[in-house]
């Protein structure tokens, strides 16, 4: 196949493809999606070199592992981001890295100015994203970001916020529901 | 565990599970809870597809990561074989040109894996992916045509077994000439290539498919070091079949002994 007909192909044709160690079919894959990949890994780490570690590792056990991805289970993408998403907290919850993440975390507050979100997201989606971000009350919202780029469990949030472990846990459940709804609506997932 | 529509506290737990946010103990009962329910199964997803899209960006793959990528898949891990990919396909799902896709009813299990291995919306099914399923995905035609030959009553279906006895490639001959070849199970070959032979009957004269004479095998098809699908001419099919290994580029004449014979 031609570099074009990479380019045409499915996501998960080429993931097929890699099941039969076609570099070309990872290389479209990560040409596609290494973007988010890597935003995603950088938001929760803050730390170049730790997020492109990741980055190596969710395409290289796409590499030796495809059969993982499952598509009728979802997205290549959503898939990526959730294999991303899990390492980059295992990564956050090791106390090594936590120290190091929070003095970056600190360096970059004082500097200010750091906004990734304007940095990284794709404007009409991320417009979409926000306005159901807004949707939510704050509570939601904050028990939201902190579990998912903050890398935090909900027992973390809940002591964070200075709120009962259930209503984080509800909070997080309903708000995720409220953002699915909000995004279906506006077109950025389907049903 | 059972799924027990009162079973709250898992329920709970879904929205924080999708995001990577439970302990780990927890994690592991909610697996254990997502594996006996379908509906909390499919909410996690939702979630997820939700968290992928808070973490989407329109930003270009990192420069300088994807050689390091690559300098780690110089080649297959050792030892390992081709992977089996299970692609489960939606039972009810559409076809690619919109329609619900015709049932096959009992036809060959060799047809539903090349269906499969093309993605056009089978039943589930486990496929064994040969070396050139690229081009395999971009050939849905000559699938189609293949299976459109073993749906003719007309074809001869010709199995070549190996020497255990297990089925390792699938011929359908149509009766007017031409045939599919559909490998099932053949190890992958390094700098060789396996060749498809008809050996004619002993009163035969080669018929024109080659170049005659007597019982010499005919050589129908270079297959390749991993076969998956591929047409081959016969006019005469008559006589039996079989594969031998061969160097690269095929043989004039087989070389080595079958791995495979028609009965």
């Amino acid at each position: 196949m031609t570099r074009d007909d990479w380019q045409h192909a499915s996501d998960s044709s080429l993931v097929v493809a890699i099941g039969r160690w076609h570099q070309e079919a990872l290389a479209e894959v990560y040409r596609r999606h290494g973007g988010a990949v890597m935003a995603l890994a950088l938001r929760i780490l803050r730390d170049r070199t730790m997020a492109e570690d990741i980055v190596q590792d969710v395409f290289f056990r796409l590499w030796n592992q495809p059969d993982r991805f499952d598509p009728e289970r979802g997205q290549l993408r959503a898939f990526l981001l959730a294999q991303t998403h899990g390492r980059a907290v295992d990564m956050v919850r090791s106390e090594t890295s936590r120290r190091a993440r929070e003095e970056k975390a600190a360096r970059q507050t004082a500097e200010a100015g750091y906004d990734l979100d304007l940095e990284v997201w794709d404007l009409t989606l991320a417009e979409q994203v926000r306005s159901a971000l807004a949707g939510l009350n704050e509570g939601e919202r904050q028990a939201i970001e902190l579990a998912y780029f903050g890398g935090h469990t909900y027992r973390d949030v809940a002591a964070i916020l200075g709120q009962p472990e259930g209503t984080v846990k509800s909070r997080i459940r309903l708000g995720m529901q409220r953002l699915r709804v909000s995004l279906l609506e506006s077109g950025a997932v389907s049903s | 565990m059972t799924w027990n529509p009162d079973n709250t506290e898992l329920d709970e737990l879904l929205g924080a599970y999708a995001l990577d946010a439970v302990d780990a103990h927890e994690a592991l009962r909610v697996e254990a809870y997502l594996r006996e329910n379908p509906r909390a199964r499919a909410e996690v997803e939702e979630y997820r597809a939700v968290a992928a899209l808070l973490a989407s960006s329109g930003t270009e793959a990192p420069e300088g990561v994807w050689e390091r990528i690559a300098e780690a898949l110089d080649a297959p891990p050792d030892g390992v074989s081709a992977p089996v990919i299970e692609f489960r396909r939606q039972q009810a799902g559409l076809g690619r040109d919109g329609r619900r896709p015709r049932r096959l009813g009992n036809v060959l299990g060799i047809a539903a894996m090349i269906v499969a291995a093309l993605a056009i919306g089978f039943a589930v099914t486990e496929i064994r992916l040969d070396d050139r399923i690229g081009e395999l995905n971009a050939s849905q035609e000559l699938a189609e045509e293949a299976i459109a030959a073993m749906l003719d009553p007309q074809a001869r279906q010709i199995a070549l077994a190996g020497p255990d006895g297990s089925v390792a490639m699938r011929l359908v001959v149509r009766a007017h000439g031409g045939g599919y070849v559909v490998s099932d199970d053949l190890p992958r070959l390094d700098a060789q290539t396996y060749q498809l032979w008809r050996i004619p009957p002993d009163d035969d004269d080669g018929g024109d498919d080659g170049d005659g004479g007597g019982s010499r095998p005919i050589s129908l098809d270079v297959l390749g070091a991993s076969p998956g699908i591929s047409e081959f001419e016969v006019t005469d099919p008559a006589g039996s079949y079989a594969v031998t290994i061969e160097p690269a580029g095929g043989s004039d004449q087989p070389t080595t002994e079958p791995v495979a014979v028609s009965a």
